[in-house]
């Protein structure tokens, strides 16, 4: 197998995990496709100079966070989300009705993502939207598994909260 | 076990977890209204950040799968010699001038997105008897608009630098973007269809590989049977056709 079809066969699985984050860490669909697409570039870079990951997820997505944390400080502005129209591409829905709630909490969601603190939710995206373990965000993040989990356990909460979800009696939703 | 009900969730949640430790904690949770009322909160956050998974669009898989065909080394592509510089891929494949290329209407029959842009940046890249060497994205972009004869762009209300020149008639003005770059595309044509293109920029178009010089700090270049002709007079501009003498009059006639 050739040198690139390799990488890709590594490392395209964990494109949706890369598009994931770009997206959480920029403002608009266009500048996260061209993170994505500058973080492959580095690492096909890295791949043929022989560095080889043991998972591509999280190799990636350290390239991807390096990548944006660079570009934030370079244009002295900070990783923002701003939803914007990638409903638009997905099929018409059957049910009109149903796919406005649906749209409506995603909007929603998305907001309250947005709403966290830059850290809880970068910790977020690389758990609950990429997909890595606590030990795999930690080596992303350079910090303490137990620091990602504290992270990751608030800003669920308080995501849980900002949507609405939260529960006036912690007993209430007992079994 | 220390009662801290946010780590308990914390590290139950994680998945991470396992044997006697995860029984013990599983008895406590049915136990524990505080901790049951953590671990419920968490995971409804973390159901809400679930499902604003993203599926990366094809468009996105078809630049990763460019960049890596762009940064490969040249025999793969066909090429004899050298690779495309990484910093020339990324600018080829931005996104502004992705953005006007039509998508294919049926993915399995077609060449991809980006299958085009390779094969546009590979043509015009490779070493050749008229064109040595590669060239800038910009030229190569705008040759490859010549080829195409596609609308590109939006129409623009831009004034026609000349009306006409050597039986080239200006017929329409759009504005495209080129690899980051706001271009003002004039378009003139033949009754018997040939035509020209005349490309006006704000900054100073890179020099084509292999071009000749010409007084007054202009040049030109053959590449792949289309003449190229550049001129910085009254403002950085790029003429395009396969008729040397109606390019030429042309950029004069601009002026």
């Amino acid at each position: 197998m050739s040198d690139d079809a390799e990488f890709l066969r590594a490392t395209m699985p964990a494109a949706d995990a890369v598009y994931n984050l770009a997206r959480r860490l920029t403002r608009d669909t266009a500048d996260a496709e061209d993170l994505v697409q500058e973080t492959y570039l580095r690492a096909w870079q890295a791949w043929r100079a022989r560095r080889r990951p043991r998972r591509a997820g999280p190799w990636l997505a350290a390239i991807c966070l390096n990548l944006a944390r660079d570009a934030a400080r370079r244009q002295a502005r900070h990783p923002a989300v701003v939803p914007d129209d990638d409903l638009a591409g997905r099929p018409a829905p059957v049910d009109v009705a149903e796919q406005a709630v649906r749209r409506v909490l995603r909007a929603d969601a998305e907001a309250a993502l947005a709403a966290l603190p830059d850290q809880q939710r970068v910790a977020i995206v690389l758990t609950d939207l990429c997909g890595l373990t606590a030990t795999e965000a930690a080596a992303v993040l350079r910090i303490p598994r137990g620091t990602v989990l504290a992270r990751v356990h608030r800003g669920r909460k308080a995501l849980a909260r900002l949507i609405g979800g939260r529960e006036e009696e912690p007993h209430a939703t007992r079994p | 076990m220390r009662h801290d009900p946010d780590r308990l969730a914390a590290e139950f949640l994680s998945g991470d977890l396992a044997g006697a430790r995860r029984r013990l904690v599983e008895r406590h949770l049915l136990d524990c209204d505080e901790c049951w009322w953590e671990v419920a909160q968490a995971r409804q956050g973390r159901h809400a950040a679930e499902a604003l998974r993203l599926v990366t669009p094809p468009q996105v898989r078809d630049r990763i799968r460019a960049v890596v065909d762009l940064d490969s080394p040249i025999p793969r592509s066909g090429r004899t010699s050298g690779t495309v510089p990484s910093a020339a891929a990324r600018r080829v494949l931005a996104r502004p001038h992705l953005r006007w290329l039509p998508r294919p209407a049926l993915a399995a029959a077609l060449l991809t997105l980006s299958t085009a842009v390779v094969a546009a940046m590979v043509v015009f890249t490779r070493p050749g008897p008229d064109q040595p060497g590669r060239q800038p994205a910009v030229v190569a972009a705008l040759v490859q608009a010549y080829r195409h004869d596609q609308p590109q762009g939006d129409p623009t209300a831009a004034a026609p630098p000349a009306r006409q020149a050597n039986g080239f008639v200006w017929t329409q003005a759009r504005r495209i973007v080129l690899v980051g770059q706001p271009i003002i595309l004039h378009e003139y044509r033949r009754a018997n269809g040939t035509r020209i293109l005349l490309a006006r920029a704000q900054v100073e178009f890179p020099r084509a590989t292999g071009a000749h010089n010409l007084p007054g700090g202009e040049w030109q270049a053959d590449i792949g049977g289309i003449r190229v002709y550049c001129t910085a007079r009254p403002g950085p501009t790029l003429v395009l056709g396969n008729n040397p003498d109606a390019v030429a009059a042309l950029a004069h006639a601009s002026q």
